[in-house]
């Protein structure tokens, strides 16, 4: 590595480095965290390395005007007088090349140390940081003046012998200037980068000692995990309720934490996303982000990879099911779920030669192995079949259950006799119920039958075809024996027969009865 | 230090997702009565943080038979009071009325004494017909502009099953049958609250009015998605016919809507009843993000499917627990972040 260093007697020179310099795919990997074998010295030849790349071209425009000099015949006196002019323009061009390229690499450190500050964070803040073995880089990187350029004008190139003499001197100057340029350049990223550092070591000093009070006991990090009630949360949407509580979701999340590891590729991920979301707001220096702050946004980044790591495989509910009691809870769980926040959505009823039923939807994190499925058919009551467990194509660690009901007893259909029951009710309901005679009964029950339909057009509208709808539900249930208990008084024929009179009367009696 | 003045501006950008275009049809949400006005206002509310695209691509339209409603909305809102002019100024036994009830006298004068009657709002929607389709043609107009190119929406009606207004929706599917037949296509949702015994202000006495309402109105939708009972007349056909004030009578060709959904409060509260079905809504209406997109897309897939029975029309959706996975998580990052932090610290 000796010379890579800055030589002390050596005349510099741009196309001398060309062939020992090598580029890397990532420049900065001195930075990173695992980068153990990393030191100054390639801190200065990376950076070295990019900024001398970068004048390549132009190097390569000059190469050229030099070559249309060294002709020994006789060489345009245009080409001769525009020599001078045309190297000064590279150089020009070689200087924005080197400053552009600088502060490209000042942005992309200032990035990677945030990223690795990020990374060192989450691994843990005590351990020594690991820019500290790029401390003091400087010492490689010194500001030498620019060297003088000579101009050589038509009288000193026009001969053959004077180009002889005088082309090799330029050329060396140049290329001399340019080494010169390119190490300045670098020192000067070499600079900025020893300030970031030093905000980052103080940062991270800082940030240690305040982690560790967090962390500790009574720290505000410690005590928002460690109450079990702070596991039960609840959210401010009224109509979503946790179903895990306390100790038990405390003990799924440790399960799930011994699983997860964090790859490098995850780490990169992750610091990326939280550098992204402060949107400018520095991690360290004077006027970074307070260390609660970056607690929060940490805690939100890595709580979207623990998510990606429960795969659908072995997911959320498998970990539950791997704990003995949970194993019993978990159709309880379900249960919960299925009579709560989850299974807000009924189909109340279901038409078509199937019959009546309901689909229930249950929500959860997870799926697996078959006797999940039986603990949640249990857990829901039985008599259920899955019709779909699947995943959601966004979220792996959601499923959808639906139990379908087509065709299940009617009996299981609470809200559907409730509503039937109302309906069957009302006939028998005030005075309707205390008609002595049947003519009294289907009178006021005439009368009144507009308060139950939307529509009671005789000729036009769909009131007879929602009596004959209804008429057959009421059969079913009759055929079923669910139908409903008796209500008509002394006196009267049974409720049953009054409704058949009554359908008879309104023209709508279902054909099937009629017969 | 940044202080937490940043904070939330971080969280929020975190999820990097939020910025995404929403919305891929635009939708007509109408909120039909007074539960279906304040779910839909709640929607309005949730929706007015999405970017200035998706909201264009929204419109809301408010019916009550309570006039009350009104003064609940926003100023600028359109609400259509499902009102009559005093009966003394109507001819009784014409048959837009008498489609609803025998004689105007049935009705009571009292608005409040007239409240879960079906009859009472099919009569105040069979008078305000005309308004109830301007503002829907407008509205449709408005959010889908056919120099555009847009041709397709949805239209979301939200309704309480339990309550009187519920009675309008015959009307208000012949209004959007009537709008079926200009240049637009569109899918009709609806977005249907069931009646609970613990949200029933008097379970005795309302609750049953509501579970009657309830099943006489979901009867009417069997019956126009062309269900046949009995082998007989009157039913198998997904075409009604109303008679509207003056005396127009509209043929409602079917059918009438593509998909029904029935809603449960996961709680006895009506805070959770309106938050839950708004929250639904919002998924649904995004069909270009998230739940809605997904949903739509195993909607679709189920109706190539679906053998052409009604019952295809009807579908359970799931909700999205973000709050209990979201909540979790977070907390076990935390744990993560302590443990990592707590080894190093001994």
């Amino acid at each position: 590595m000796k010379d890579l260093l800055w030589p002390k007697n050596k005349r510099l020179s741009y196309r001398d480095e060309s062939s020992r310099l090598f580029q890397t795919t990532d420049p900065l990997d001195f930075l990173n965290a695992e980068a153990s074998d990393a030191h100054s010295r390639d801190a200065f030849s990376q950076l070295h390395s990019v900024i001398h790349a970068a004048l390549e071209e132009v190097e390569t425009s000059i190469e050229l005007v030099f070559e249309q000099l060294e002709s020994e015949g006789p060489v345009a006196d245009r080409i001769i007088t525009e020599a001078s002019g045309n190297i000064g323009n590279e150089m020009v061009r070689a200087g924005l090349a080197a400053d552009k390229t600088k502060e490209v690499l000042v942005s992309e450190i200032h990035k990677k140390l945030e990223n690795v500050y990020i990374q060192g964070v989450i691994a843990s803040p005590y351990r020594e940081p690991s820019v500290r073995r790029c401390v003091n880089p400087s010492a490689h990187a010194i500001q030498r003046d620019l060297p003088e350029i000579a101009e050589y004008s038509r009288k000193e190139m026009a001969r053959p012998e004077d180009r002889r003499k005088n082309l090799p001197r330029w050329r060396q100057q140049v290329d001399q200037w340019l080494e010169v340029l390119c190490r300045n350049r670098v020192a000067d990223v070499i600079k900025a980068m020893e300030e970031e550092i030093k905000d980052y070591l103080i940062s991270w000093s800082e940030l240690a000692s305040s982690s560790k009070r967090r962390a500790s006991a009574g720290g505000g990090l410690f005590e928002s995990v460690v109450d079990p009630e702070l596991w039960s949360f609840e959210s401010e949407d009224p109509t979503v309720r946790n179903l895990l509580r306390g100790t038990q979701a405390q003990d799924i999340a440790f399960s799930i934490l011994d699983r997860f590891q964090l790859s490098g590729r995850d780490l990169n991920e992750v610091s990326e996303r939280v550098r992204t979301s402060l949107d400018g707001t520095p991690l360290y220096g004077t006027d970074r982000i307070g260390p609660k702050e970056l607690e929060e946004v940490l805690a939100r980044a890595l709580a979207g990879k623990i998510q990606e790591s429960v795969a659908m495989e072995s997911g959320f509910l498998s970990v539950i099911s791997n704990g003995a009691h949970f194993k019993e809870e978990l159709g309880e769980l379900l249960s919960e779920m299925q009579r709560g926040t989850s299974a807000m959505e009924q189909k109340v009823w279901r038409v078509g030669e199937v019959g009546m039923g309901h689909v229930d939807s249950a929500s959860g994190v997870g799926i697996t192995a078959s006797h999940v499925h039986d603990m949640a058919t249990r857990g829901l009551r039985g008599g259920r079949k899955f019709a779909v467990v699947e995943g959601h194509p966004e979220d792996n660690q959601r499923f959808s259950l639906q139990m379908s009901t087509v065709g299940a007893s009617t009996a299981d259909l609470t809200i559907f006799r409730d509503m039937v029951a109302a309906w069957y009710d009302w006939h028998f309901a005030e005075e309707r119920g205390a008609s002595g005679t049947e003519s009294d009964w289907l009178r006021l029950v005439n009368s009144e039958c507009w308060k139950l339909y939307p529509d009671i057009g005789d000729d036009t509208g769909v009131k007879n075809a929602i009596i004959k709808l209804i008429g057959e539900d009421m059969m079913e249930m009759w055929s079923s024996g669910e139908g409903m208990a008796s209500r008509s008084s002394k006196g009267l024929p049974s409720d049953k027969d009054l409704l058949r009179l009554l359908w008879k009367e309104l023209g709508v009696v279902p054909l099937r009865e009629a017969a | 230090m940044a202080t937490s003045a940043v904070h939330s501006n971080l969280l929020s950008k975190v999820d990097s997702t939020r910025s995404a275009p929403r919305i891929a049809s635009p939708a007509v949400i109408i909120g039909l009565g007074s539960t279906g006005c304040q779910i839909s206002q709640h929607l309005e509310d949730a929706t007015s943080s999405w970017s200035a695209t998706d909201r264009k691509s929204l419109g809301y339209l408010y019916l009550d038979t309570r006039e009350a409603t009104r003064d609940e909305m926003y100023k600028a809102a359109r609400f259509i009071p499902l009102t009559l002019p005093h009966f003394s100024n109507l001819r009784d036994l014409r048959p837009w009325i008498t489609e609803c009830v025998p004689e105007l006298k049935h009705l009571s004068l009292s608005r409040e004494g007239a409240l879960g009657l079906l009859a009472n709002a099919g009569v105040a929607a069979r008078y305000n017909y005309a308004s109830i389709q301007g503002y829907i043609d407008a509205l449709i107009g408005e959010v889908c502009p056919y120099y555009e190119g847009k041709t397709y929406l949805r239209v979301h009606v939200v309704a309480f099953l339990g309550g009187g207004t519920i009675g309008a929706l015959p009307v208000l599917l012949a209004a959007l049958s009537e709008a079926k037949g200009t240049a637009y296509n569109f899918s009709t949702v609806l977005h249907l609250v069931m009646p609970q015994r613990g949200l029933s202000r008097d379970p005795e006495n309302s609750y049953p009015l509501q579970l009657r309402n309830t099943y006489s109105t979901l009867q009417f939708l069997r019956t126009v998605t062309g269900v046949q009972a009995c082998q007989g007349s009157s039913t198998g056909m997904d075409t009604f016919r109303v008679t509207v004030y003056p005396d127009k009578k509209i043929e409602a060709a079917g059918p009438h809507f593509d998909i029904g959904l029935i809603h449960r409060s996961p709680k006895d509260s009506i805070l959770a009843q309106r938050s839950h079905v708004s929250r639904v809504l919002e998924s649904l209406i995004a069909d270009a993000w998230g739940t809605g997109q997904d949903w739509w897309a195993r909607y679709h897939e189920t109706m190539r499917e679906a053998n052409g029975s009604p019952d295809a029309r009807f579908g359970s959706i799931s909700s999205k627990e973000a709050g209990l996975l979201e909540g979790f998580y977070n907390l076990a990052a935390r744990q993560y972040l302590l443990s990592r932090w707590t080894v190093r610290n001994g």
